[in-house]
C-alpha cells in the first residue's frame, strides 16, 4: 500500500513539473490528475480486495450467460 | 506526425504479433487443437488478418484523424464514447494480461525469489517510458528488435534441429484432422492475430503512401512463419499431450538444447532477447489506449497520461489472477470470445459508415 | 579607389555588435584627446603601447597597439619609415585625401567608430590615428606565437595523413583548403563570447550540404550568449539537440582528413579559435565506431575491425553486468567446470558480486583518471603500484576474486577500443546503472537496461538526423558504410542520412571486372 502511494507521489511530482515547465492550461492539469486519481483508486481497490474487484469476473459473468 | 514507413510497420506488426504468441499461445493452442494446431494457427492468422483489414478499412475513411476522434462522426457521440472506452479498456486489459504472462514466466523460470510486484513495477516503468517516447520511438525500436530476432532465428535454427525430433509425427498433421478441434483452435488463435487491429488507433502516424493491406499481410505472414518455426518443432519434440500440459513448451524445448556440452542452457540468454519484444508489444497496446483516451478528452499531449495508465496496467497485472494455472484457464476459456467481441467493434463502424454513404467519417460541413 | 573605403562586411558587422558601441561618448577632435580616449579605455593594461610621432610633412600621428602581439619590425618598415622619410614630401600638394589613400594596404580596416577600432586593437591590430583625419586605420600586424602543425595524438592511424589541427583557425582552414580545392568549399566566420570574442568558422560544401542544415547551424550559433568560449565543447553543449543526454551528439576530431571526408558527405565542420578540436555535425551513432583508417585499409579488414569495435563496445558496456547476473542469478548457464572454479575463487570474498564489481570498477576508474592527471614522471610508478594492488594483493587478501579482476580489466581495455573518446566516457558511465539493474534482477535487469539505453538512442537526434540512422530508421543504401565498409568503387552515392538527395560520389563506374554494374 505504502509503495503504491510513494509511486504515485513520484508520478505526480514528475507530471506536475512536466506540465508546469510546458505551461499547460489548468484544464490539462485537471484531466491529468483526474486520470491519475482513477488509476490510484483502482490500484488501491485492487490491493484492498483483489478477489472481488477483479474485472475479469465481469467478463466471465457476461460470457457465461 | 506522419513518420512510420511501410517497412517499419511490417516489422512492428511482426514483432507485435509474434512476440507474445510464440511464448504464450503455444500451450493453449496445442491443448485445444493438438495435431491440428498448425492448421489452426494458419486459419487463425487468416481470420485475424481479416479483422485487421476491417480495422484498416475503417481507418482509411479519415486518414488525418485518430479513430477516437472521427468515430463520433460515424455513429454519433453517445455511442462512440462508450465504445472507445470499451476498446481502450480492452487494450489495457490485454496489456495487463501480457504483462502478467511475462511476470509469471520470469517468476517461474528466472527469478523465483523476487516478489512479483517488483518485477511488475520494473516492467511497468519500461512500458511507461516507451509510451512516453512516442510512436516513432516504438517503430524504430521494432526495427532494431526485429533484426536481433531474425539474427537469433538464423543462428539458432541449426542448433535447434540438433534435438531429436519425431519427424514421423509430421504425417499426423494431415491425417489426424478433426473439425471440432480445428475450429476450437482457430477460435483460440484468431484474436491473437486480430490484436493487430491497434493499427486503427495509430493510423494517422503512418506515412501517407503506405499500402496498408500489403503491410498487414506481410506482417501476418512473417509472424506466422516465426510462430510456426517455434510451434512445429516443440510439437514434434514433445508430442501434443506433453506439450499441452507444459506452460511454456518453447522454453522447455530450448532448454533441452545443448551446445557441444559447453554452454549448459541457453534459455536465460533467449529471455534477454525476447523480453524487449514483449515490452514493445505491451507499449504499443498502452500507447493506443492512451492516445485514444487523450483524444476523447481532447488533450493534445498524451504524454502526462503515460505513467498513470501504465500504473493501472501494472496493478491489474499483479491482481489479474491468483496463479499461473488460473491465468492460463482464463486465457483459454474466456479471453478469446471476449477479445473477438472487442475486435469486431470496428466492423460495426464500418457497416454504419457504409450505410450512411460517403463522407460519413468527416465532420458535417457547416 | 573608393572600394577600399568600403567596410569589409564580415568583420566589421560583427565587431560593431558589441554592446558598448552605441553608448561611447565621442572624444574631441584633437589628436591628444583622441589618444586620451584610448588611454582611458586601456588603463592598467601594461601591454598597451601609445606612441605619437611627427611625420614628414609635419603632420602628427599616433599609434595604439598591444606590445608583444604587434610585429614591430613590420610596423617600423611598412608604416613608420614611409611616414617619416623626407623624400615622400610632395604629397601635401595632392591634399589630405590622397595622402590618406596612400596609407591603405589591402587588408587594413578603416573606421570612425571608436569601439570598433578598440576591438581591432584588442585583436592585435596596430591603430594609426592621423591628426585632422576622422577615419582611423587598423593594420593587421599581429603576430601570435603559435604551435606548428603536429602529429595527431589521439586519433592515431597506421596508414593515412599524420597531421592534426592546431589552435589557430586560419591555419586549420589552409589544411582543409589543401585537401578540397573547390570553390564550393564555403567558410563563414562569426564571433562568439562577450569577452573572449572567439572566432568561429562554419565550413560546408555548397551543393552537397543541405541548405536548411547550414541555416540551422547559424541559427543555433547566433543564439549563444556567453562571456567566453575557450573550447569547442562550449559550443557543442549549446547547439546539440538534447543537451541533457549522456551521449555525444556532435562528432569532434583533430584530423583534417576526417573533417574533409565529413564535408564531402554533406556535413558541417565548425572550427573554434584556440582549440585544435573541430566539431562535425550532424552525426549518427555508427560514425563513432569508424576510424579514418577504415577508409584507407582494405574493405574486408575494415569491416572486420568495425565488427570487433562493436563487439567490444558491448563488452565494455555489459561484461561486468553479465558476470554479476550469471553468477548471482543464473549459475546454470555456466559450464560446470568453470562454475566450480569461479565458486572456488569467490569463496573467500565476503561481498556479493555486485558490490565486488562496484569496488573494482570504481577503483579502476580512479586509477585511469589518476594516470591521465598525474605528472608523467610519477605516472609510471603509480600505474605499476595500481596494477600490483589490483591484480595481486587484492586477490590474495580476499577482497576481490580473480575472475572479477579479469572482467574488470577486460572492460577497462575494451572501453578504449571505441575510437571516439567521448562515447567511451559515456559507455563507462552508463555501465553502472546497468550493473545495478542486473545485480537486482539478473538477466532481466540486463535486458531492461539495454532496452532503455536503446530507447534513449532511438529518441535522440543530431540536427534532426536520427541518431541510430541507417539502422533505425532503416536505410538500406547507407548500410554499405556502417555495418560493413564496402570497397570505394561500390560507394557510388553519398550517404543519404544527412538529409541530402542521393548524389553521386563516383562519376563513372569502373567496369574492371564486369560484375559491379548497377
Amino acid at each position: 500500500m505504502a509503495v503504491v502511494f510513494v509511486l504515485f507521489l513520484l508520478i505526480f511530482l514528475f507530471e506536475y513539473s512536466y506540465l508546469r515547465s510546458n505551461k499547460r492550461k489548468l484544464r490539462t492539469h485537471l484531466i491529468v490528475y483526474g486520470i491519475m486519481l482513477l488509476s490510484l483508486a483502482y490500484n488501491l481497490a485492487a490491493a484492498w480486495l483483489p478477489k472481488q474487484l477483479n474485472p475479469n469476473l465481469i467478463i466471465e459473468a457476461v460470457l457465461q450467460k | 506526425m506522419k513518420h512510420i514507413s511501410a517497412s517499419q510497420l511490417v516489422m512492428l506488426l511482426t514483432i507485435y504479433i509474434y512476440s507474445e504468441n510464440a511464448g504464450f499461445l503455444i500451450s493453449p493452442i496445442i491443448k485445444t487443437a493438438s495435431y491440428n494446431a498448425v492448421l489452426a494457427v494458419i486459419l487463425g492468422g487468416v481470420l485475424g488478418l481479416l479483422i485487421v483489414l476491417a480495422g484498416a478499412a475503417v481507418a482509411r475513411m479519415n486518414e488525418r484523424e485518430y479513430f477516437a476522434v472521427f468515430g463520433k462522426y460515424i455513429v454519433g457521440k453517445w455511442v462512440h464514447i462508450p465504445l472507445i472506452l470499451l476498446l481502450a479498456g480492452y487494450m489495457l486489459h490485454r496489456a495487463s494480461m501480457s504483462m502478467r504472462n511475462v511476470e509469471d514466466f520470469l517468476m517461474v523460470n528466472h527469478l523465483p525469489t523476487t516478489p512479483e510486484t517488483v518485477i511488475a513495477i520494473l516492467l511497468g516503468l519500461t512500458v511507461a517510458l516507451t509510451v512516453r517516447s512516442g510512436i516513432q520511438a516504438i517503430a524504430r525500436m521494432a526495427e532494431v528488435i526485429f533484426f536481433v530476432n531474425l539474427l537469433l532465428l538464423i543462428i539458432l535454427t541449426p542448433l535447434l534441429l540438433g534435438i531429436e525430433l519425431q519427424t514421423p509425427m509430421l504425417r499426423a498433421f494431415v491425417t489426424n484432422f478433426d473439425l471440432n478441434r480445428t475450429a476450437a483452435g482457430t477460435l483460440q488463435a484468431t484474436p491473437w492475430f486480430g490484436d493487430a487491429f491497434v493499427v486503427l488507433f495509430i493510423y494517422p502516424h503512418l506515412k501517407q503512401q503506405i499500402k496498408i493491406r500489403r503491410v498487414a499481410v506481410w506482417g501476418a505472414v512473417f509472424s506466422m512463419i516465426l510462430i510456426l518455426s517455434y510451434l512445429v518443432p516443440s510439437l514434434l519434440a514433445f508430442g501434443p499431450e506433453l506439450a499441452g500440459k507444459m506452460t511454456y513448451p518453447v522454453m522447455e524445448y530450448v532448454r533441452s538444447m545443448r551446445i557441444a556440452d559447453f554452454i549448459e542452457t541457453l534459455d536465460p540468454f533467449l529471455t534477454i532477447l525476447y523480453i524487449p519484444a514483449l515490452m514493445l508489444k505491451i507499449s504499443l497496446l498502452v500507447y493506443a489506449a492512451v492516445i485514444s483516451l487523450a483524444r476523447i478528452l481532447s488533450l493534445h499531449d498524451y504524454k502526462p497520461l503515460a505513467f498513470s495508465v501504465s500504473a493501472a496496467v501494472v496493478g491489474y497485472s499483479v491482481h489479474f489472477a491468483d496463479n499461473t494455472a488460473e491465468l492460463l484457464y482464463f486465457m483459454t476459456a474466456y479471453w478469446p470470445s471476449y477479445a473477438l467481441c472487442m475486435q469486431l467493434i470496428p466492423i460495426l463502424y464500418w457497416f454504419v459508415a457504409k450505410i450512411r454513404g460517403k463522407g460519413a467519417a468527416h465532420p458535417k460541413a457547416p | 579607389m573608393f572600394s577600399l573605403f568600403r567596410k569589409p562586411k564580415a568583420n566589421i558587422g560583427k565587431a560593431a555588435k558589441t554592446a558598448e558601441s552605441t553608448v561611447q561618448p565621442a572624444p574631441g577632435k584633437e589628436l591628444g584627446q583622441r589618444l586620451q580616449w584610448f588611454q582611458e579605455k586601456l588603463d592598467k593594461c601594461v601591454d598597451a603601447v601609445f606612441r605619437t610621432f611627427t611625420g614628414a610633412g609635419g603632420r602628427q600621428y599616433a599609434l595604439v597597439f598591444l606590445g608583444g602581439i604587434a610585429d614591430l619590425e613590420l610596423l617600423q618598415e611598412d608604416l613608420i619609415n614611409p611616414l617619416t622619410s623626407e623624400d615622400s614630401g610632395d604629397k601635401t600638394a595632392a591634399g589630405p585625401a590622397a595622402d590618406f589613400s596612400r596609407l591603405l594596404i589591402t587588408s587594413c580596416n578603416v573606421s570612425v567608430d571608436y569601439a570598433e577600432v578598440l576591438q581591432y586593437v584588442l585583436e592585435g591590430a596596430v591603430l594609426l590615428i592621423i591628426d585632422g583625419e576622422d577615419r582611423m586605420i587598423c593594420y593587421p600586424y599581429a603576430r601570435f606565437e603559435k604551435r606548428s602543425i603536429g602529429e595527431a595524438q589521439n586519433e592515431v592511424v597506421i596508414r593515412g595523413s599524420r597531421e592534426a589541427f592546431v589552435e589557430e583557425v586560419r591555419t586549420n582552414v589552409t589544411m582543409l583548403r589543401r585537401r578540397i580545392k573547390s570553390p564550393e568549399l564555403k567558410i563563414q566566420s562569426t564571433y562568439i563570447g562577450r569577452h573572449t570574442r572567439t572566432e568561429v568558422l562554419v565550413i560546408y560544401m555548397e551543393g552537397i550540404c543541405r541548405p536548411e542544415l547550414i541555416e540551422e547551424v547559424h541559427h543555433r550559433l547566433s543564439k549563444i550568449e556567453i562571456d567566453g568560449v575557450l573550447e569547442s565543447s562550449y559550443l557543442e553543449e549549446f547547439i546539440e539537440d538534447h543537451p541533457y543526454s549522456p551521449f555525444p551528439q556532435i562528432q569532434n576530431t583533430e584530423r583534417p582528413d576526417t573533417a574533409a571526408a565529413a564535408l564531402l558527405e554533406g556535413r558541417i565542420v565548425i572550427f573554434t579559435d584556440g582549440t585544435p578540436i573541430a566539431l562535425i555535425a550532424p552525426v549518427t551513432f555508427p560514425v563513432f565506431f569508424q576510424s579514418p583508417e577504415d577508409y584507407y585499409q582494405r574493405s574486408y579488414a575494415s569491416t572486420w575491425i568495425r565488427w570487433i569495435r562493436v563487439l567490444f563496445m558491448f563488452v565494455s558496456l555489459l561484461a561486468p553486468s553479465f558476470y554479476i547476473a550469471l553468477t548471482t542469478y543464473h549459475p546454470e548457464m555456466i559450464p560446470a567446470s568453470l562454475l566450480f572454479s569461479i565458486a572456488a575463487a569467490r569463496e573467500p570474498v565476503p561481498f556479493p558480486a555486485l558490490f565486488e564489481a562496484f569496488i573494482m570498477e570504481i577503483v579502476f576508474e580512479g586509477l585511469r583518471e589518476a594516470s591521465i592527471r598525474i605528472p608523467s614522471a610519477i605516472g609510471q610508478a603509480v600505474s605499476i603500484l595500481g596494477t600490483l594492488v589490483i591484480g595481486e594483493a587484492a586477490v590474495r587478501a580476499g577482497i576481490v576474486s580473480s575472475p572479477m579482476v579479469i572482467i574488470v580489466s577486460l572492460t577497462g581495455i575494451s572501453s578504449f577500443i571505441v575510437p571516439s573518446y567521448s562515447l567511451g566516457l559515456t559507455l563507462r558511465l552508463i555501465r553502472f546503472p546497468i550493473m545495478i539493474l542486473s545485480g537486482s534482477f539478473g538477466l532481466l535487469g540486463l535486458s531492461i537496461g539495454i532496452y532503455l539505453v536503446l530507447l534513449h538512442l532511438v529518441v535522440l537526434s543530431s540536427f534532426g538526423v536520427p541518431y541510430l540512422a541507417p539502422i533505425a530508421p532503416l536505410k538500406w543504401k547507407d548500410i554499405k558504410d556502417t555495418v560493413i565498409r564496402v570497397p570505394w568503387r561500390l560507394m557510388k552515392n553519398r550517404p543519404s542520412v544527412y538529409g541530402i538527395e542521393p548524389t553521386r560520389r563516383l562519376k563513372t563506374i569502373l567496369h574492371n571486372d564486369g560484375d559491379d554494374r548497377d
